[in-house]
């Protein structure tokens, strides 16, 4: 017999309703949040990596800290050469920016999961 | 003596050093959503939403891409993407981004010719969680 948890919201009978009406069911992935972590690129460079070393390739959201306002990146630039993208590994996430005259700050947001269910 | 509450994968054990094994850890806190809904009617505009969080939270936000038919004019589709693209034609560019501040974000979806040729649809969601 498989175990787990659901939450049903209030109103649902959490042995019959769908997903849409749980507020937590343990066999669906969720978004737990591992770390958030600062990452400053500075002028002249294209690249910066923030170190997990969690053993697999987790989700990651990297937000970019333009000026007051947050970002949420990818960055689609290429038409004013100014895209910012950012990939993940087992033991990083590395955010790469295409117009290097100026320093960036970062939050990378790395949560406890694999994107595999 | 901490406590939580942990749910593991089938066959992982419960004291297991791997994080990915776990479908629940009280340790690491889950995302929660402060409010959703949906926008419309925003082309070359901007649409702010207020969350009076006081800080910036998490945010997720899709919309229709709106894309050039080549020949200066505009193609509205009903693809949704992550709202943060531009696309770029030869005579006019659009692009979509989203700003968090600490008490509402803003939804800019634009063009370099400043035409409104129609409306777009969108959805966000707005997370009680922060971006510390």
């Amino acid at each position: 017999m498989g175990c787990g948890m659901k939450v049903s919201k209030a109103g649902y009978n959490v042995l019959t309703t769908g997903n849409a009406n749980l507020s937590f069911n343990s066999d669906l992935a969720t978004h737990s949040i591992y770390s958030i972590s600062t990452l400053s690129i500075s002028s002249g460079s294209s690249s910066g990596t923030i170190n997990h070393n969690l053993g697999f390739i987790p989700k990651a959201w990297v937000f970019h800290v333009d000026g007051t306002p947050l970002r949420r990146i990818p960055k689609d630039g290429w038409w004013d050469g100014d895209s910012i993208d950012y990939y993940i590994t087992t033991s990083s996430v590395v955010v790469e920016v295409e117009d290097t005259s100026h320093s960036y700050s970062f939050k990378v947001v790395i949560f406890t999961r694999s994107p595999n269910i | 003596m901490a406590q939580g509450m942990k749910i593991t994968k089938a066959g992982k054990a419960i004291d297991s050093a791997v994080l990915d094994d776990f479908y629940l850890h009280t340790s690491y806190p889950l995302l929660k959503v402060h409010s959703s809904g949906t926008f419309s009617t925003l082309i070359d505009g901007t649409r702010t939403i207020s969350h009076n969080l006081g800080y910036k939270p998490f945010v997720l936000v899709f919309s229709e891409y709106v894309n050039d038919d080549g020949s200066g004019g505009v193609v509205l589709t009903s693809d949704y993407y992550q709202h943060d693209w531009y696309q770029g034609g030869a005579t006019i560019t659009f692009f979509g981004y989203t700003k968090i501040f600490t008490d509402r974000i803003e939804i800019t979806i634009g063009n370099t010719n400043s035409v409104t040729p129609g409306a777009v649809d969108g959805i966000y969601y707005i997370f009680k969680d922060e971006v510390v």
